[in-house]
């Protein structure tokens, strides 16, 4: 199995990561339980930044797509199927819109939910 | 049969081998490359003219001839001229390790050719597809265990015997000795590494010619790594009992095994029209 990546395309090389091993997941090419190259590896072989690497597999990760185990590797989730299936961006939309019509209906103005928002945003940075 | 005569075909042996059979399988690589992939068919295969690889590939023949002269009138003047070993047993002593380096030295500079051949197609390289295996590569991928572990143990076991051979003194000899195989080892495991997780030196090459070329690699530092340390003990063991005819002799096939576990595993397992050339054409995506 293997994966292709485009250095050009305005896509940010760690989505393309992210979008393809997920496709080879849900193409069955690669299966739960499987391992995965280290991060090393596969940022050598891509001849890319190993941190862009990092960044695809912690995303991976948080979505349950695929679990570090310690020394012994990275190896794919095994409910990585389900999981890939779920998209993060379309429920934060879903939960930002829900949000945003209760506030309305309080009578909360675009401004004040915006000013809110940033606030909230700022508040809570990584 | 004199000893005198032994090592002389010992000798015949490693100037034929070093420096005439195993030259000429490299140069066949070379004129099958210049055959079967003309540089208008296969641009990314050529960063320097196909006259100057001609050129090179001259040069390394004519190095290997006068290898080959020298090492034949070393041996007619041993044969003819000298016929007493014990009367020049420090020139014989020493003449398979040094005549040995010396067959080395076209191939060291035709490897350092290739290597900046790689570094020169790396930099010239202007695709932007990447592509990448969704496997990791462990080392036991591509050797057996066991094999590790028999040169982790022979490693271990020179290292004892090295140690009861000085009666647990640590002379010099054995710091050196111990010292060289340790800085060698270390460096094969570098290399090693390298070939395992490092960037592809060549930027076209297949993933799967890739594998064949680590799988070599490791296999050749493996052997060569358990070799060197089985040749350095018995060196040890001859230099104890003082068998100086012995030595020449061990010399000698160290560097014909030497060659037979890198050209020779080179030639043998990596065919060359196995190879997919395809990759540096034109038009070709990798």
């Amino acid at each position: 199995m293997e994966i292709v990546i485009e250095i050009e395309d305005p896509t940010p090389l760690f989505t393309q990561l992210v979008e393809q091993i997920k496709s080879a997941v849900l193409e069955k090419k690669i299966t739960p339980g499987d391992a995965l190259p280290s991060i090393r590896q596969l940022a050598n072989d891509l001849e890319i930044n190993s941190k862009t690497v990092a960044k695809a597999y912690r995303l991976l990760e948080r979505d349950s797509v695929i679990q570090t185990k310690g020394y012994r590797g990275t190896f794919v989730h095994e409910n990585a199927i389900e999981n890939c299936a779920f998209d993060i961006n379309q429920w934060i939309e879903t939960q930002l819109e829900e949000s945003i019509l209760l506030l309305k209906k309080s009578g909360a103005t675009n401004s004040e939910i915006r000013i809110a928002f940033n606030l909230v945003m700022n508040n809570n940075r990584d | 049969m004199s000893i005198t005569f032994i090592i002389l075909l010992v000798l015949i042996c490693q100037v034929w081998l070093l420096s005439y059979f195993y030259p000429k399988q490299v140069v066949k690589r070379i004129n099958y490359v210049l055959t079967h992939c003309p540089e208008n068919d296969y641009p990314k295969l050529y960063f320097v003219s196909s006259e100057r690889i001609i050129t090179i590939k001259h040069t390394y023949q004519i190095l290997n001839y006068v290898l080959i002269f020298i090492g034949l009138g070393l041996i007619f003047y041993f044969s003819f001229i000298v016929s007493d070993y014990n009367k020049y047993i420090n020139i014989l002593d020493d003449l398979p390790l040094l005549f040995g380096i010396a067959q080395f030295v076209p191939l060291f500079i035709l490897e350092i050719l290739g290597y900046k051949h790689l570094k020169l197609m790396r930099q010239q390289q202007t695709q932007t597809t990447r592509k990448a295996e969704l496997q990791p590569r462990h080392l036991f991928n591509f050797i057996p265990r066991y094999q590790v572990i028999l040169a982790v143990l022979t490693y271990v076991s020179f290292i004892i015997y090295e140690l009861v051979i000085s009666n647990f003194t640590l002379n010099t000899d054995a710091v050196i000795k111990i010292g060289t195989v340790t800085m060698v080892n270390i460096m094969f495991t570098a290399i090693g590494m390298a070939n395992l997780y490092g960037k592809k030196r060549d930027p076209y090459q297949e993933n799967n010619e890739r594998n064949k070329q680590t799988k070599f690699v490791l296999q050749s530092l493996l052997f060569i790594s358990i070799f060197m340390t089985i040749y350095l003990m018995v060196h040890s063991w001859v230099n104890m009992y003082e068998l100086n005819y012995v030595e020449v002799l061990i010399d000698s096939l160290y560097f014909q095994i030497l060659a037979l576990f890198s050209i020779g595993a080179l030639i043998g397992r990596n065919k060359i029209d196995d190879m997919n050339f395809d990759v540096y054409k034109a038009d070709s995506i990798v």
